[in-house]
C-alpha cells in the first residue's frame, strides 16, 4: 500500500485540508510507508517515543521553513547535500539539548537520536518543500505530517509499554506482563498487526462504498 | 570548459559557506549547552552518592592501587565512607552496582544500575529488594554462599549467585584500599 | 559486552549476530523493507551497502581521529558524517552510473544510509581503535546482508502463500521481521558476549 509522495498545489487547497493532509490522508506512517525505523526501536516506553516524537516535529518543521526560504540560493546539485546538512544541523541542535536537559533520556535513546536526521519522512517531505513557492504550505504540511508521525509513535508506545512491562511511567499497573513486546520482536509484531487492522479498516471501508 | 568550472566553483563556494554557517550555529549552541549538561551530570551523580552513602556531605573521587573509589566526607571532612562501584555479570547482561561501605565495613546502601543496552527481561523491583537486605551486613555474614540467611531472588538462581559475590568483592575492594593506603 | 579491548573477531560476530542491525537493534528498515525482486536483487543491495559501509567507515574513522577530537569538537560528528555519506553517495552514483547499469539506486542509497551513520556513530561511541571499527563495521555490514538474503528467501515463500488481504505487503513483511529478531534473540550470551 504505498502511494507516491507528490506535492499538491497549496493554492488549491484551504489551510486546514493542507493540515489534514499531512495528518491522515497522507500520513507518514500507515499511507506514504516511510519513517517506520524509529516506530519498532523507540516505542519500548511512552516516555521515549513523546521524546522522539517531539524532536522529528522540532526538526521536520524548522528544516522545512529553514529550507523554503533557502530555495532561491541552492542549485539544483548541491540539492542533496544541502537538505541533509539543514537536517542534521537541527538535529544536532535537537540532541544537544536533550543531552544537556535530560541525561537519563539521552542514555536511554543512545544511538536513536542521531539517528532522527535520517528518518525516512523527513527526507521525503523536505525534499518535496525545494520546489514550492510557499512558506505556509511547507509550515502546515510539516506541521501536519508530524502530527500524524507523533500520533503513531505515541500510540505504539503506550500499547507496548502496557503490555510489555505492565508500567506507565514507572507505576505498576499489572503483574505478569508479556515480556516479549518490550523487546524489538514485539515491537516489528506489534507495527505489523497495526498496520494490518489499519489496512482492514480501510478495505472494510472500501468495501462498503462500493 | 570555464563556464562548467566556474558552476562547479559556485557550487562549492555555496556549499562550504553554508557548511561555515552550521558549524558556527552549532559552536554557539554548544558552548551555551555545555556546562549545563555537566553540572546536570554531577548533580545526578552526587544524588546517586548520596542515595548510596546516607551520612556523607560532599564526595571525592580517588584512586589507590589502581582502584577508582569515591570517598564520603560528612561534617568537619569526617571520612563516612566509601563508594565502590562493582561490575558483573548476571542472566542479562552486565550490570553495575554502586555500594556504600562504612568505615568498619558494613554496607550501608546499594544502587543497582543494569546496564544492558536493552530491555532487560527481569524485573529490577525484585532487584531493589534483594540488595536491601544486604544493607547493615558485613563480611562475616556472608561467608558461605548457601548461608540461609541470605534470601535469594525467586527463580533466579544464577543471578543471585551473581550478586552475592558483587557485595563480597565490594567488601573485600574496601578492606584492600584501607591495607594500601595504611 | 564489547568494548575497545575486546579482540577483532569478537567484535565482528557481536556486530554481526548477537547485535544484528537489523533483527537486534532495528536500523536500517527502511532500506530493508523497500527491497523487492527476490533473492538477486537483495544480494545486490546488500553487497552495495556493505562497500559503502566499509569505505564510509575508513573515512569517518580518520575524521574522528584527526580533526574532530583534537579539536574538541565532537558535538559537530552527525553533521560531518551526513555530508560525508551524502559526498560518497554521490560518488557511487556516479561511478555505477559508468559502470554498472542498474535502476532505481536514489530512492535506496537515501535509506541505506540510516546503516552507515549508525555504524560510524557507534564506532566513536565505543571509542575505537581503527582495526576494531573495520571489524565492527564489516560485521554490521555482514549482518545485514544475511539479514536481507535470509528475508528475501522469507519473502518468496510469503508470495505464494495464502495471505489474507489486510496483511498483504508491509504487515506481513513486520511479523515475519519479528519472528526473525525472535530467532536472532537466541544469539545472547554466546561467547561471553
Amino acid at each position: 500500500m504505498r502511494q507516491t509522495s507528490n506535492m499538491e498545489k497549496p493554492s488549491e487547497k484551504s489551510v486546514f485540508s493542507m493540515f489534514l493532509m499531512g495528518f491522515w490522508k497522507r500520513n507518514p506512517v500507515f499511507v506514504l510507508m516511510v519513517g517506520f525505523c524509529p516506530l519498532v526501536a523507540i516505542t519500548v516506553t511512552t516516555a521515549n517515543s513523546i521524546c522522539i516524537a517531539l524532536v522529528v516535529s522540532f526538526v521536520l518543521v524548522s528544516s522545512g521553513i529553514t529550507l523554503s526560504l533557502l530555495r532561491k540560493v541552492i542549485p539544483e546539485e548541491i540539492k542533496m547535500a544541502v537538505l541533509m546538512l539543514v537536517a542534521s544541523v537541527f538535529t544536532t541542535i535537537a540532541a544537544l539539548f536533550i543531552r544537556a536537559g535530560f541525561p537519563q533520556l539521552s542514555t536511554a535513546l543512545g544511538i536513536y537520536l542521531p539517528l532522527v536526521v535520517m528518518n525516512c519522512i523527513i527526507l521525503d517531505r523536505i525534499s518535496g518543500y525545494t520546489r514550492n513557492d510557499s512558506v505556509l504550505f511547507s509550515l502546515l504540511d510539516s506541521i501536519g505530517s508530524s502530527a500524524g508521525f507523533s500520533l503513531v509513535l505515541v500510540f505504539t508506545g503506550f500499547l507496548r509499554e502496557i503490555t510489555g512491562t505492565g508500567k506507565l511511567a514507572e507505576i505498576q499497573l499489572f503483574d505478569k506482563p508479556v515480556n516479549v513486546i518490550a523487546l524489538y520482536p514485539g515491537g516489528f509484531l506489534t507495527v505489523g498487526v497495526l498496520l494490518a487492522l489499519i489496512n482492514w479498516f480501510v478495505l472494510e471501508k472500501g468495501g462498503k462504498e462500493q | 570548459m570555464p563556464k562548467e568550472i566556474s558552476k562547479i566553483l559556485d557550487n562549492v563556494f555555496r556549499l562550504t559557506l553554508l557548511c561555515v554557517i552550521s558549524a558556527f550555529l552549532l559552536s554557539l549552541v554548544n558552548s551555551y549547552l555545555e556546562p549545563k549538561r555537566i553540572e546536570n551530570e554531577q548533580n545526578l551523580r552526587a544524588m546517586d552518592y548520596r542515595q548510596v552513602l546516607p551520612g556523607a556531605r560532599n564526595f571525592e573521587k580517588k584512586i589507590s592501587g589502581g582502584k577508582k573509589y569515591v570517598k564520603g566526607y560528612g561534617q568537619d571532612k569526617i571520612p563516612a565512607g566509601k563508594i565502590i562501584t562493582v561490575y558483573g555479570r548476571d542472566y542479562n547482561g552486565y550490570f553495575e552496582a554502586l555500594f556504600g561501605i562504612s568505615e568498619d565495613y558494613r554496607i550501608l546502601g546499594v544502587k543497582f544500575m543494569n546496564k544492558s543496552e536493552s530491555t532487560n527481561l527481569e524485573d529490577n523491583a525484585s532487584k531493589e529488594d534483594f540488595f536491601r537486605q544486604f544493607i547493615g551486613t558485613s563480611v562475616h555474614d556472608l561467608v558461605d554462599v548457601n548461608n540461609k540467611n541470605v534470601k535469594k531472588i525467586h527463580g533466579a538462581p544464577v543471578s543471585s549467585k551473581a550478586y552475592i559475590n558483587a557485595v563480597r568483592k565490594a567488601i573485600g575492594e574496601a578492606e584492600s584500599i584501607d591495607a594500601t593506603n595504611q | 559486552m564489547i568494548s575497545n579491548q575486546s579482540h577483532p573477531v569478537l567484535i565482528f560476530f557481536s556486530a554481526c549476530f548477537v547485535n544484528n542491525i537489523v533483527f537486534a537493534q532495528a536500523i536500517g528498515l527502511c532500506a530493508f523493507f523497500n527491497v523487492h525482486g527476490g533473492f538477486k536483487a537483495s544480494f545486490l543491495q546488500g553487497l552495495a551497502i556493505m562497500v559503502i559501509n566499509i569505505a564510509a567507515s575508513i573515512v569517518f574513522w580518520m575524521f574522528n581521529a584527526y580533526i574532530l577530537a583534537p579539536y574538541n569538537i565532537a558535538y559537530l560528528d552527525i553533521v560531518s558524517f551526513v555530508l560525508i555519506i551524502v559526498l560518497l553517495v554521490q560518488a557511487a552514483g556516479l561511478f555505477a552510473e559508468k559502470f554498472l547499469p542498474l535502476y532505481r539506486f536514489d530512492l535506496f542509497f537515501i535509506s541505506a544510509n540510516c546503516i552507515i551513520l549508525a555504524s560510524g556513530l557507534l564506532n566513536t561511541g565505543y571509542g575505537f581503535n581503527f582495526v576494531n571499527s573495520m571489524a565492527h563495521s564489516t560485521g554490521i555490514a555482514f549482518g545485514y546482508v544475511l539479514a536481507i538474503i535470509l528475508f528475501s528467501g522469507l519473502r518468496e515463500k510469503i508470495e505464494i502463500a495464502p495471505v489474507p488481504e489486510a496483511l498483504k505487503g508491509y504487515p506481513v513483511s513486520f511479523v515475519l521481521a519479528g519472528l526473525m529478531s525472535m530467532v536472532f534473540l537466541g544469539f545472547r550470551g554466546l561467547l561471553g558476549l
